[in-house]
């Protein structure tokens, strides 16, 4: 049998296949951590997009209910189709954040608070009382802000257990 | 068992809005009134699809859906039998359901 520097051909080989395989083992552990933080940081990043949409959607929508409720007469019609499409936009969100992070009852509860500030009453008709419009701005700005606080928390809650999940 | 399916923005219109008839002409007082009800007394099952508009307004859900029980004097037993509603959106469907469920209350409360 040959030696190499003294030392068996099969030990040699024996040590090799040690080598390799402890080297394989911590670069295959290495992959699985570097993969795993990369995709907590993916969903943090999707999840912080998601959160950014809400936000400009109801900064759009805040906009749309001010010129529907207290702009004039020629802005009404196209606010009215404005809010019904942002209020849409939001449900598709709401609807989606639920179906997978299932505790998230309290911000569709705040969510339907300020649907129904906004267009209880007549909202979509051909006229409007402009003496109750100045409360009712007010009573949807408060249930906006209410809403606002909820998806902080919210989000708050899908990233840290998103991050849980991932140490 | 007669079946009638109901698309609010095929046989109704794309933008619905507002509550009474007075407030334009395509309100919920007026689906309710030309579309839903006849619909409900002469077909024993009814689907109504809420897909296809541009949204909905609680007003005009209110009206369309709660008026059956308070103008219209129907039970929420019956619409439970004979309605169904479909929506790609929990928050319309759920919104029909609970208009249905205060209309209910609302009746027992002024008796």
């Amino acid at each position: 049998m040959f030696d190499i520097f003294g030392i068996p051909i099969e030990q040699c080989l024996f040590y090799s296949l040690i080598g390799t395989t402890i080297t394989s083992t911590v670069v295959i552990i290495g992959w699985i951590v570097n993969n795993s933080h990369a995709n907590a940081r993916q969903v943090r990043t999707e999840q912080l997009a998601k959160k950014e949409e809400i936000n400009s959607c109801l900064g759009e929508l805040e906009n749309a209910v001010r010129d529907y409720y207290a702009g004039p007469e020629n802005k009404r019609n196209l606010a009215k189709f404005e809010i019904l499409g942002k209020l849409d936009r939001l449900s598709q969100i709401i609807d989606h954040l639920i179906k997978h992070h299932s505790n998230e009852e309290n911000l569709y509860k705040k969510f339907t608070s300020m649907y129904e500030a906004i267009t209880d009453g007549s909202f979509g008709s051909d006229t409007i009382n402009n003496e109750a419009s100045e409360e009712k701005y007010k009573r949807i700005l408060l249930a906006k802000n209410q809403l606002c606080s909820e998806i902080e928390t919210t989000f708050c809650n899908i990233l840290s257990n998103n991050s849980k999940s991932h140490k | 068992m007669s079946k009638k399916l109901i698309s609010i923005s095929k046989d109704f219109t794309e933008t619905p809005g507002g509550r009474y008839k007075s407030d334009g002409p395509y309100t919920g007082e007026v689906f309710r009134e030309n579309l839903l009800y006849p619909a409900l007394q002469e077909f024993d099952l009814v689907e109504v699809d809420l897909d296809g508009t541009l949204g909905y307004g609680s007003s005009f859900l209110e009206e369309a859906f709660g008026g059956l029980i308070r103008v219209k004097g129907m039970t929420l037993e019956e619409l439970n039998n004979k309605l169904i509603i479909k929506s790609s959106r929990q928050l319309y469907s759920e919104r029909v359901k609970r208009y249905l469920d205060d209309a209910q209350k609302m009746r027992f409360k002024s008796k």
